[in-house]
């Protein structure tokens, strides 16, 4: 089916980052795609109702900015707070705070994958909307599905005994973690790596299965050049909690190496549309939009030379072979660098939880004098995560300044939607499955809040065509 | 037997709450035989089919998310709140206390990595109301399943009433605001 | 009390005259939902959660301000009631901004447990969303209104229990709001910070910064033991998490005894300085280097056997703070009396020791220390003598019970000092001698009550007469520079009082004036009234321990031992400090001519820097030991967490080194 086009079309929502997406396409005279915006929908403003708030609140507010990766914000915000407290963590502390943040990873990367973006790959792209959720992989694939499921339960289970609760949980504080693991969650915890590892193995050979599969639309699904940024440790190996930005072109080449990431301001600005919500950070030095760059998976394992854990370092190997110089580009490798994150998670988990001060209780380090700022970043799931704080000699929040992981990638995600348009739009006649091809191009990004809607229904897709004076003449719905 | 359909919408909120649900593990494999996941009613107001329950999480804070919530409510027999957002207000409603467009500014202009700030508006991005919102500020709500996030046990309970067919309400020593 | 029987619930109970319908109803396990009840406190019927019917009452009343009376006839729960008290609730909730899920009480809440009793799971009434200061101001609380439910309690708190009154509402109607003095911030205001706010509040309005998100009580394990800071042996109820505290509380705030201060309650949990480790030595190279506990005993002993060789037992001296606790102090006497045998023995405190003793003993001849009164019958006093002290800021709980039986009982207050009125809110007479003449209007005070008194002829005053009789009251007031009609006045106030006491500290005992004492004694004697046993005097003494670091006899008689190191030819110095946190400036001759000093402490400092060896003390969380209270009681803490391998108690210590000096 192909349908005649005039100016604009809409397609609401997407995604809901923050809430509500969509996609307008704008067509130019000949009814070819002049641009496609994906816009950001919902505001809430965190970074002015935090305002008079005393920053030992922040690890408890800002996990509220999302529910998919609470963690995230929870240990950002504390990682600000211990630079405002001026005091190094006791090394149990940080080691506790990784493990926390590594079963985020593992249970945000594994929602990602099983829940909502496998029935995309299992059940194929054109698959009847209501079956391709996680509910009709259950139907069909039982096996992957309940592999998923325990999965991530696995990753929550890790929070919740850290941090009380599995979402939004409150372990850790400004100094340190409230909490010690007991040995006997610890010998819990420890006896579920092996199953973990082999299912994280076995998503791995599906990811690798369908990539075979379907060969080229893999390869040109939404590749573009972009830089890349993601922290690293000192030998420029994977880091995810507490390292120095690495910046890198399209090509590989270093624009920021071993970059403090409290001076994150000198390097990252944000742009700001009128059109959407969420702003669009950029490197400075190359202005917006040619400094746009992508986060998360993908652009870490651009920027990482290695990982520190066996298993998921051989696989970095063959996924560097996929690109230029070891740049990957195609969108659509975000899946499979997001599964070789989780399985160093898994890998990382264990080595954290055989480490001999891990249920150490010596886990806060307080101070009562207050620095007058404090900036946490590390890596959320989906990308860098900034967290920056003013406070005043009190300990009240006097300014907060937030870069959250999907912000960084918003550039690129527009890019991605206006990529695949291009493609399926032609003189003004749209190609059949763009919505689901727009759809996949957006969720590699796992922009964050993408679709639970999709983990449970349909995610419903609304085409209209917009006449030039504002009428609609025609609609396409799913 | 006929599957109860439920649609599911978040409004200003984390997903929290949705993910709280998916924290009911293997349960949701049990839940799958009795409940059918309809699409979510979001824009397609004509074609939106009748659901018997409609859950929403999140608050009400801009026309959009007020309209979606209206549309939800005129198609579900029975509207359950999920969550302290859409329960009270919630984390949203913090910036009840500030002017919006001081929110707004210090989004958008005055953040200091913010370049070259303008604040976003219609028609590219819905505006905001002037006050964030519960549901039950909006529409008539018929049950609530507080917490942030609820419980998954809690969410299951409250889903379990319905499908006995009964209107739940969450025992006290259920009820979680944290 | 008369009994009197009531029907609840169509059942009949018993209940005292004068109880109100709750104390009858919580007396006999009715449950009845309160906010701004707090059990000790006077109670005002300001949240309306207790409301109940009452047969012939037109509405609800509140049961905590309502009289029981005999064969009242009382409705606790019915469908009516329940739906006001889930209509109080929820009209709370949009009066202020509660938002639960990140709030620091969050599950230690009682409008939150009453909320989810009454499954409040929607609010139904427009919300006002108002903007409201958060109050951060203060070292240690943090005061946010936007969780206030106006319950009162705080402020009834710092007023009838702790005395000060620094708390109470301002503004009106929708705007009123909890306020410090004249609304200034927390920090700034007369408030002592003794946190006995915090933890009368009910929800997450007054909080504490250093044990915000530590750990919640429901997770923690609850400790009861003392608190041996400054004398007053204030029992605590420690919550511990993990092995480590979380927060101090009263195990009963609203009690005769049960405030705290905020050296008891809050310093501890946000004290930054360094902590001693491990056994440090100084080695070849001159640094202090980490060394296995033993074998730093060791070397203590060797050196200190060598030397007690070479130059006798009194080449080596022994000076202890009074923060120790009394097992620490006993066998630190052991080691230096007894092993090492030498005379020079001290304590940091010694010189105060000895002004109050001379005072006490020289021209009375009275029993030592045990002639003072207890803490206790402060409370009790109808007048009070605060001389040359500033109890609020030494030892805020003294301090508060003076100012708490200012507010409650309606004492006067008499301040005698030169430099600073001491209770500005609370005083009701401030004399202030010139510097140089404290002891002089003491004297002429005491003139002024024998010369009112109706009893001059009893045996005490006989005998202070005698002392007094070349004192001219009106005379000699001009010289002290005082004007004379206050201190008839003063002499007045203590002649018709019922129970004086005189309470004095740091600013009397500064002077090393013996015959001040003397003087307050004296005062002390003829004010006192018959009954009592003893002179209703009390001194607040310098440490923790003063008390029973005196009581067993290690401050030295004779010579401050620290002033006097060169003097008595003293070659090495065993300076035992505990948790006291000593800076090289209290010990301003320690560098002089000693060959060797060891200092076991809980903290490094300037002064540990001087040492030869420095061996770790634990602090007094980590140990259960006895400490004797500023009025003589002796009293056993419990040890609170544990303290790492390296460290052991001081007593361990210093008696492994005794047996190895005695090998």
């Amino acid at each position: 089916m192909a349908t005649k086009v005039s100016k604009t079309i809409e397609i609401n929502p997407v995604s809901r980052l923050e809430g509500h997406g969509k996609v307008t396409i704008q067509l130019d005279d000949s009814g070819n795609v002049a641009d496609a915006k994906f816009h950001v929908t919902q505001f809430r403003g965190f970074e002015k109702f935090c305002e008079g708030r005393v920053f030992w609140e922040m690890p408890a507010i800002t996990p509220r900015i999302c529910g998919i990766c609470p963690v995230s914000h929870h240990l950002g915000a504390a990682k600000a707070c211990d630079e405002i407290l001026g005091v190094e963590l006791t090394r149990p502390a940080k080691l506790l705070r990784e493990l926390m943040h590594m079963g985020q990873v593992l249970q945000s990367h594994a929602l990602h994958f099983f829940h909502l973006a496998s029935p995309d790959l299992l059940l194929g792209m054109d698959a009847e909307p209501a079956r391709r959720n996680i509910i009709g992989l259950i139907a069909e694939n039982p096996d992957i599905a309940v592999k998923g499921i325990k999965l991530r339960s696995f990753g929550q289970t890790v929070i919740q005994k850290l941090g009380g609760k599995k979402i939004h949980p409150n372990g850790a504080v400004p100094g340190g973690m409230n909490t010690a693991l007991s040995t006997a969650d610890r010998d819990h915890l420890l006896k579920q790596i092996g199953w973990a590892i082999a299912d994280a193995q076995t998503a791995i050979s599906v990811i690798k299965h369908y990539y075979e599969q379907d060969n080229e639309f893999v390869c040109t699904c939404a590749s573009f050049p972009t830089g890349y940024l993601g922290l690293v440790d000192e030998n420029n190996n994977l880091e995810l909690y507490d390292g120095k930005l690495r910046l890198i072109d399209q090509k590989g080449k270093n624009l920021e190496d071993q970059f403090n990431p409290s001076n994150y301001l000198d390097i990252i600005s944000e742009y700001v549309e009128d059109w959407s919500y969420l702003k669009f950070p950029f490197y400075k030095k190359m202005g917006y939009p040619k400094g746009t760059y992508r986060v998360g998976p993908l652009a870490r394992l651009n920027v990482s030379q290695g990982i520190s854990t066996p298993l998921a370092n051989a696989e970095l190997k063959n996924f560097k072979k996929l690109g230029n110089n070891g740049i990957v580009e195609g969108s659509l490798y975000y899946h499979y660098a997001r599964l070789i994150e989780l399985l160093y998670s898994i890998e990382k988990i264990q080595q954290l939880l055989e480490d001999k001060d891990i249920c150490s209780t010596d886990l806060i380090v307080t101070s009562n004098k207050y620095n007058e700022q404090g900036i946490g970043v590390l890596e959320a799931p989906r990308g860098t995560l900034f967290h920056h704080y003013w406070v005043d000699d009190t300990g009240k929040i006097k300014k907060v300044n937030l870069i959250v992981a999907t912000g960084n990638n918003n550039a690129a995600i527009n890019k991605a939607v206006y990529e695949v348009a291009k493609t399926h739009i032609k003189n003004n006649k749209i190609t059949e499955g763009i919505l689901n091809r727009v759809e996949v191009a957006i969720r590699c990004y796992d922009p964050c809040l993408s679709c639970s809607t999709h983990a449970l229904g349909q995610m419903p897709f609304n085409i209209q065509v917009v006449s030039p004076d504002g009428e609609i003449i025609k609609e396409i719905i799913r | 037997m006929t599957k109860v359909k439920v649609a599911t919408i978040w409004l200003e909120a984390c997903a929290g709450c949705h993910m709280s649900f998916l924290d009911i593990d293997e349960a949701i494999i049990e839940l799958a035989d009795k409940v059918e996941f309809t699409r979510t009613p979001i824009t397609d107001i004509k074609d939106f089919p009748q659901v018997d329950v409609g859950i929403v999480e999140g608050s009400v804070g801009n026309t959009e998310e007020e309209e979606v919530l209206k549309e939800l409510r005129a198609h579900c027999k029975i509207l359950m709140a999920w969550g302290d957002c859409a329960c009270f207000g919630g984390v949203c409603a913090m910036r009840n206390t500030f002017d919006k467009e001081e929110v707004l500014r210090r989004g958008y202009i005055e953040t200091e990595s913010t370049y070259k700030g303008k604040i976003p508006c219609p028609p590219g991005v819905p505006a905001l109301l002037d006050q964030v919102k519960p549901a039950n500020h909006v529409v008539k709500v018929d049950c609530y399943v507080p917490g942030c996030p609820p419980e998954a046990g809690a969410i299951l309970y409250a889903l379990k009433e319905l499908l006995a067919g009964r209107i739940p309400v969450l025992p006290s020593d259920m009820m979680r605001f944290d | 009390m008369k009994e009197i029987t009531l029907t609840v619930n169509g059942k009949q109970v018993k209940g005292k005259e004068g109880d109100t319908v709750l104390e009858v109803c919580e007396a006999n396990n009715i449950h009845i939902p309160t906010l701004c009840h707090l059990k000790g406190l006077t109670d005002v019927g300001a949240c309306r959660m207790c409301v109940v019917d009452i047969e012939k009452e037109r509405r609800p009343v509140p049961a905590c301000t309502y009289p029981a009376r005999d064969g009242l006839v009382v409705q606790t729960h019915n469908e009516k009631l329940e739906k006001y008290r889930r209509l109080i609730l929820e009209l709370m909730f949009t009066e202020r901004n509660h938002l639960c899920a990140q709030c620091v009480a969050s599950g230690d809440c009682e409008l939150q447990s009453l909320a989810y009793e009454y499954q409040m799971d929607n609010v139904r009434y427009p919300y006002s969303w108002p903007a409201l200061p958060v109050d951060s101001v203060n070292d240690y609380l943090v005061i946010d209104h936007n969780r206030c439910i106006l319950c009162g309690r705080c402020i009834r708190t710092c007023d009838e229990i702790v005395g000060v009154h620094a708390l109470d509402f301002g503004h009106r109607g929708w705007k009123d709001m909890v306020i410090a003095d004249l609304n200034q911030p927390l920090g700034t205001s007369s408030c002592i910070s003794c946190g006995a706010c915090f933890q009368a509040c009910p929800t997450g309005a007054i909080f504490s910064k250093n044990s915000a998100y530590k750990g919640k009580p429901q997770e923690c394990q609850k400790v009861n033991t003392i608190c041996p800071i400054c004398g007053i042996g204030c029992e605590i109820e420690a919550l511990v998490k993990d092995n480590r505290l979380v927060r101090i509380d009263s195990p009963d705030i609203t009690g005769k005894r049960g405030i705290l201060c905020d050296k008891g309650r809050f310093a501890l949990l946000s004290r930054k300085d360094e902590r001693v480790k491990s056994a440090l030595v100084r080695n070849g190279r001159g640094k202090l280097e980490p060394q296995p506990l033993s074998k730093a005993i060791d070397t203590v002993a060797n050196k200190l056997a060598r030397l007690k060789a070479q130059y006798g037992s009194n080449g080596i001296a022994g000076i202890a703070s009074s923060q120790a606790s009394t097992n620490s102090l006993k066998a630190f006497k052991e080691l230096i009396a007894g092993t090492i045998g030498s005379d020079l023995i001290d304590t940091l405190d010694g010189d105060t020791y000895r002004t109050i003793i001379k005072g006490i003993n020289g021209p009375r001849a009275q029993g030592g220390l045990d002639i003072e009164t207890s803490l206790e019958e402060i409370l009790k006093a109808d007048c009070i003598i605060v001389v040359g002290a500033n109890p609020l800021g030494s030892h805020p709980v003294a301090g508060s019970y003076i100012a708490r039986a200012v507010r409650g009982n309606k004492a006067k207050l008499i301040i005698i000092d030169p430099a600073q009125n001491a209770f500005p809110y609370h005083a009701t007479l401030w004399l202030k001698p010139k510097e140089g003449t404290e002891q002089l209007a003491v004297n002429v005070l005491s003139k002024a009550v024998i010369e009112k008194s109706t009893k001059k002829d009893s045996a005490r005053t006989k005998e202070v007469a005698a002392s007094l009789k070349d004192i001219n009251v009106k005379q000699n007031s001009k010289r002290a520079g005082i004007d004379s009609d206050d201190l008839l006045e003063a002499a007045d106030m203590l002649s018709k009082a019922k129970h004086n006491i005189i309470v004095y500290g740091e600013g009397v005992l500064q002077h090393k004036n013996p015959g001040l004492i003397t003087s307050l004694l004296n005062l002390a004697t003829i004010v006192s009234s018959q009954d009592k046993e003893r002179p209703q005097i009390i001194s607040l003494k310098p440490k923790g321990n003063s008390r029973g670091a005196w009581d067993i006899g290690i401050a030295n008689s004779s010579q401050s031992i620290i002033k006097n190191l060169t003097s008595n030819n003293i070659k090495a110095l065993y300076l035992l400090l505990s948790d006291d946190y000593v800076d090289a400036s209290e010990l301003p001759n320690l560098s002089t001519g000693l060959e060797f000093i060891v200092i076991q402490s809980s903290y490094l400092s300037s002064a540990t820097s001087k040492a030869d060896v420095v061996l770790p003390s634990p602090i007094w969380t980590e140990v259960g030991e006895e400490y004797t209270t500023l009025d003589g009681i002796a009293k056993l803490t419990s040890p609170l967490v544990k303290s790492s391998d390296d460290i052991k108690a001081d007593a361990e210590i210093l008696r492994e080194i005794s047996q190895q000096m005695k090998k």
